[in-house]
């Protein structure tokens, strides 16, 4: 292999050593990056990143509770199909016509290589990424139908995100390359919220710092503040014109951080939210 | 020695298997990994399945490689540095300028060792107090900081550090994190 293209971040996107270490080896090495971590710690956002920093286009296909492995490989639409041998004047005979590719699919055969997101895996039935391991490993797969094989032209860059909602097979683990996004450090933090807020107001980020951090140390949160809600905290206390101390005095615009009738009572009374 | 790793990670608990092995080490004969940071990250990429085994590759790590010297270059960088800061300070490095340069950096490692079995989790360099021959604050942030690319020990240090301690599978449960 030719020297391997280096992910180093983007302008928009904070990478620390161990990310980048995770998303060259997945390039390298030519496995799918699984990639773990709270909700909003930009999970989906890295593929974006990744597609931008290679300068390749992103095929996104979001897994829903209902979709089934085939679903982004392809689909036959025989509705339709029966609808033209009824009413259309169309070749009904040539099925290739009702083949349509999903977005695997359409990455395998692309002219160029690409960057797939499966975004949300754990979302699918426990079958689904085992359904996926044939087709991941070999980057090719078969409609009978047609008695085709679509099989990648450039084996494609496979991100897939997970949300640990449900236990993903050892399976399909072992053929992945892993990484779990930690929750940024305060540092970190100030530097991914510069990006969002180039220039934003210090005394106000620190307060808002503060309280944020606070917040995610409380006892008995069912789903702590995480970064793309502190994101969007600062950009509603920017507008609204919010003053540092009052960030600090009258936690404003609660809603935005905790979107748990629960939790906004927990973190404005934690005292009362810890008796269970 | 590389082969311990894979013991020591399999003796901690992980089911690491010849498969996933072997792509470890395709991917270093790719050069993902030039040194022990790079094999620290390489490493947990593809052996680990969940973040739950951080811990234990962490514990296997710094098993099998503590003790794994600095490297030459830093070893060189490191004595320029003290060079330097000899030269060019009067005041404090006086009544150490008696000491050889070996048996500086000797203690300098000796330290290094100390302050990372007495610091678990701390992020003080060596030195950064002022007293020792080690620190002339900023400059041994940059002069000596044993991290980033090239350092050798530094690895070795994230995995003691043990930082992924609370996710581990074995872990107490807390009722917040």
């Amino acid at each position: 292999m030719t020297a391997f293209q280096q992910f180093t971040g983007t302008r928009r996107y904070i990478a620390d050593d161990a990310l980048m270490a995770s998303v060259n080896a997945a390039v390298t090495l030519q496995r799918p990056l699984l990639v773990k971590g709270e909700p909003g710690t930009g999970k989906t956002l890295l593929a974006t990143a990744v597609a931008e920093a290679l300068g390749k286009p992103l095929y996104t296909w979001h897994v829903k509770s209902t979709t089934k492995a085939i679903d982004g490989l392809y689909h036959y639409d025989v509705v339709q199909r029966l609808n033209d041998s009824r009413f259309g004047d169309l070749d009904v005979s040539d099925i290739a016509r009702y083949i349509k590719l999903g977005m695997l699919g359409r990455a395998f055969s692309a002219e160029e290589q690409v960057v797939v997101l499966i975004d949300e895996v754990d979302k699918a039935d426990i079958e689904f990424p085992n359904d996926l391991l044939r087709e991941l490993d070999e980057m090719k797969f078969h409609i009978p139908e047609t008695d085709e094989t679509v099989a990648a032209k450039h084996r494609p860059i496979v991100i897939i995100t997970s949300n640990a909602e449900k236990e993903l097979p050892d399976a399909f683990l072992r053929r992945c390359v892993f990484h779990f996004i930690a929750f940024p450090d305060r540092e970190r933090m100030e530097r991914i919220v510069d990006v969002h807020h180039p220039h934003l107001d210090h005394a106000l980020l620190d307060a808002a710092l503060d309280r944020f951090f606070a917040f995610r140390k409380t006892q008995g949160l069912r789903k702590p503040p995480s970064t793309s809600e502190l994101v969007d905290w600062l950009t509603v206390l920017v507008r609204a014109g919010v003053a540092p101390k009052d960030v600090l005095e009258s936690d404003p615009f609660l809603g935005v951080l905790f979107k748990q009738e629960q939790d906004l009572a927990t973190a404005t009374h934690p005292r009362r939210g810890r008796s269970f | 020695m590389f082969s311990a790793f894979l013991y020591n990670l399999r003796d901690q608990g992980l089911s690491i298997g010849i498969g996933e092995w072997l792509v470890l080490l395709q991917g270093l004969r790719q050069g993902l990994a030039t040194d022990l940071d790079g094999l620290y990250h390489l490493g947990r990429a593809v052996l680990c399945r969940s973040e739950t085994e951080f811990d234990q590759y962490d514990v296997a790590f710094a098993a099998t490689f503590e003790g794994v010297g600095i490297p030459e270059e830093l070893r060189q960088k490191l004595a320029e540095w003290l060079d330097r800061a000899m030269a060019a300070q009067g005041g404090e490095i006086v009544e150490w300028s008696g000491v050889d340069p070996e048996e500086l950096m000797r203690r300098f490692e000796q330290t290094l060792r100390e302050q990372t079995e007495a610091h678990h989790g701390g992020n003080r360099w060596v030195g950064t107090g002022g007293t020792s021959p080690y620190g002339q604050s900023g400059r041994a942030r940059a002069g000596v900081r044993v991290g980033g690319s090239g350092g050798g020990r530094s690895a070795v240090r994230t995995a003691m550090e043990r930082r992924w301690r609370t996710t581990a599978a074995t872990a107490p449960w807390t009722s917040a994190t």
